[in-house]
């Protein structure tokens, strides 16, 4: 990690240098204008248009459409729709993302991360707050209730913040600088829900030594892929052209991180068909979240 | 961005559906399920297939009840697509029960009976399993108001003068099971009690339940799914012993019954292309539907008001979902300004293919009125709204269909058969 990266946690404008293109002498602002750039060459919208991903239907040997789609009911509705439309369903590949980032580690030769869920967090908590409670008091602060008694709040503000930030250190940055450099309640709440999420995660790494989520998986799957082996991506999907990403009307950070990476180190195409009415909040907004720097790291030393 | 710090991005216009589609009202949520349900008679009475009609609700948990009861009044066999409230069925309750009782060294009386009132019954049972409420309750108000072991109540029970050896053979039963348990214990222990609660049980709650069934309904999907939840809790508890995460006891395991239950997963039913699909709008997404009935469109119901589960401040919300003041690299959660609902709402709307039918209610059903829903004043002007007592004529025993939404129903002649 160099220093220039340290700067860009803390000033989330900023692009560092080496991180897409390397090219020495170019400013950093000019960096992530031309890659964004280049970015949406690779990145087709569709606005709430199923009927391209349907009409890539096509008998194929090995499948050349990956989409994500985390949605079993999507997934479900999505096979009837080829079927009925008596579409061949051979080059579909329906999966969802820490299906793609679990393919990706196993193809460095990592074994297979396991995965703490809700079952397992929530009685971890319980057992995390009990024995700090300064944590358990930063919680109460925002619930408004003991913490040991709103278990499902703090997991909900967990999900929240990570879905948010994806504990990547410009996007933690960005929040903690906007609520220090505020005096409002909002901006006092705001920090202490940043901190005591940030903490119990940390504890909650330290406990158990797994990945906390889904997301965890698939920001290191980002880190592999960004870690400059361009050839593993075509060693686990060789015959991918286009990735998909279908139905949500959130993207969660470590899934733009995903992309992010897929179109840094990948000339494959990504499509997102997006939903009615979030669709143009969710396609502009991309463009922002594709330009963080070092896609895929995290606040934390225990990963 | 606005100098309030309002984002500009509050997009609630929805592309104008191609389908001919009307508004009914109704005054309750009850004659409006009646309604939606006249709606889907009048269509079968054309022709329509059934599987080419679907009834869509944000949320079912509120008219599932008044939906299911409506098709039965009309004889229309329903499938319902809907989270499985677990934790309030009786299979839950007795796995829960039976916990409670075998991981605690004392019980009350109270506490014992209660896995024989939600359906323990013995492997070979006489006629007199399942033990009704009301003799539980006379057991209970002649045993001392005090915990004790189980051995310790089973010979009370044995030896007082209380006529009911059926508590005694539970007691008897729950102290004979290991503990405490290994993985495979919970298996057989809490499997085998479910599936004498399928073949004992589940015939006698039948045979209570009221017409539409409902309560049999929830109780053989909660079944279905407390035996799948079986399986994964005995595959987690054996990961959380070899973690030594939690100590080897029922009490543990209660604890997980409680933590999935809580989880609400989608439990969806098997489709049947024999009965109405009744859906909630998260499952509207990619459908293609001839004749799409949603229902519940008023303020408050859908859109419900949201939000209150979030514990992001609403100003920091904001300025994410606008990307403004250096947040714009954080990713926008859409649930939050109420865009994952509008979304959920255009799914629906755009999945009719020939005709769609809003309904709503004017007022809750003890009497507090209820406006529209927002998203139908935004379709308003493409709409033709149907008021309460013009719409009555539907449930009507001699049936009237308002002439606007005659229009967009087929005549038989049109309709052939379904290839699909």
């Amino acid at each position: 990690m160099s220093d220039s990266d340290i700067e860009s946690a803390s000033n989330p404008i900023q692009t560092s240098l080496e991180t897409f293109a390397g090219r020495e002498g170019t400013t950093a602002e000019s960096v992530e204008r031309s890659t964004t750039e280049g970015f949406r060459s690779q990145v087709t919208i569709h606005h709430d248009d199923l009927t391209p991903l349907l009409n890539r239907g096509a008998h194929a040997q090995t499948p050349t459409e990956l989409v994500m789609m985390p949605l079993d009911l999507h997934q479900r509705v999505f096979k009837q729709r080829l079927i009925r439309a008596d579409t061949p369903r051979d080059a579909h590949r329906l999966t969802e993302p820490v299906d793609v980032a679990g393919q990706v580690l196993a193809a460095s030769g990592a074994s297979q991360p396991s995965i703490v869920d809700r079952i397992d967090r929530i009685p971890l908590f319980e057992e995390l707050l009990e024995a700090e409670p300064a944590m358990a008091n930063a919680f109460e602060r925002v619930l408004g209730t003991p913490a040991a008694e709103s278990v499902t709040s703090v997991e909900q503000a967990r999900t929240e913040i990570e879905s948010v930030t994806g504990y990547h250190p410009a996007r933690v940055g960005a929040l903690r600088e906007w609520c220090a450099s505020r005096a409002t309640l909002a901006a006092r709440d705001g920090r202490d829900v940043l901190e005591a999420t940030l903490m119990i995660e940390e504890r909650l790494r330290k406990r158990t030594g797994k990945a906390t989520s889904t997301g965890a998986v698939v920001r290191r799957a980002v880190r592999v892929l960004n870690s400059g082996d361009e050839a593993r991506w075509e060693t686990v999907y060789p015959s991918v052209e286009r990735v998909w990403v279908c139905g949500l009307s959130t993207i969660p950070a470590s899934l733009v991180d995903l992309l992010t990476s897929i179109l840094t180190t990948t000339d494959v195409e990504v499509h997102l068909v997006t939903r009615p009415v979030s669709g143009p909040v969710l396609a502009e907004r991309l463009w922002d979240g594709v330009a963080v720097s070092n896609p895929g790291r995290e606040v934390f030393e225990i990963r | 961005m606005t100098a309030s710090g309002q984002p500009p991005v509050t997009p609630r216009d929805f592309e104008e559906p191609t389908v001919p589609m009307v508004a009914l009202a109704a005054t309750t949520p009850t004659r409006e399920a009646r309604m939606a349900m006249a709606v889907v008679d009048e269509l079968r009475g054309r022709g329509v297939a059934i599987r080419d009609i679907i009834v869509v609700a944000r949320s079912i948990d509120q008219y599932e009840d008044a939906l299911v009861r409506a098709a039965v009044r009309y004889g229309i066999p329903v499938t319902v697509w809907t989270q499985l409230p677990l934790g309030e069925t009786e299979p839950y309750a007795l796995c829960a029960a039976l916990c409670t009782v075998l991981g605690a060294d004392e019980v009350t009386l109270q506490e014992l009976c209660t896995p024989v009132r939600h359906g323990w019954v013995p492997s070979s049972p006489s006629d007199a399993w399942p033990v009704d409420s009301a003799a539980l309750q006379t057991v209970c108000r002649q045993g001392p108001d005090e915990a004790r072991s189980i051995k310790e109540w089973d010979a009370w029970l044995r030896a007082a003068s209380v006529d009911e050896n059926r508590v005694a053979a539970f007691a008897s039963w729950a102290a004979a099971q290991p503990a405490p348990p290994t993985p495979a214990d919970v298996g057989d222990v809490l499997g085998g009690v479910l599936k004498r609660y399928r073949a004992q049980v589940l015939p006698h709650r039948y045979a209570s339940a009221t017409p539409a069934l409902l309560e049999t309904e929830q109780t053989i999907r909660a079944l279905v799914r407390m035996l799948e939840v079986v399986d994964r809790i005995e595959a987690k508890f054996a990961e959380w012993l070899a973690d030594q995460r939690a100590p080897q006891s029922w009490a543990t395991v209660g604890r997980m019954c409680e933590s999935f239950a809580t989880q609400r997963p989608g439990r969806r039913e098997h489709g049947n292309a024999r009965a109405l699909d009744l859906i909630e709008a998260n499952d509207a997404w990619g459908r293609q539907v001839p004749y799409v009935i949603a229902v519940g469109l008023a303020d408050g119901v859908w859109p419900r008001r949201s939000n209150a589960r979030s514990k992001i401040p609403v100003e920091i919300q904001q300025r994410v979902l606008s990307g403004h003041d250096g947040l714009a690299q954080l990713a926008p959660r859409l649930a939050w300004n109420g865009l994952r609902t509008a979304d959920q709402f255009a799914d629906t709307i755009h999945a009719a293919s020939q005709g769609l039918v809003l309904t709503r209610h004017t007022a809750t059903e003890t009497g507090e009125p209820r406006r529209p829903s927002p998203f139908l004043e935004a379709l308003d002007e493409h709409l033709t709204s149907i008021d309460p007592s013009t719409a009555a004529g539907l449930v009507h025993v001699e049936r009237h269909v308002p002439a606007a939404l005659a229009k967009l129903l087929p005549t038989e002649s049109e309709t052939s058969p379904s290839t699909q």
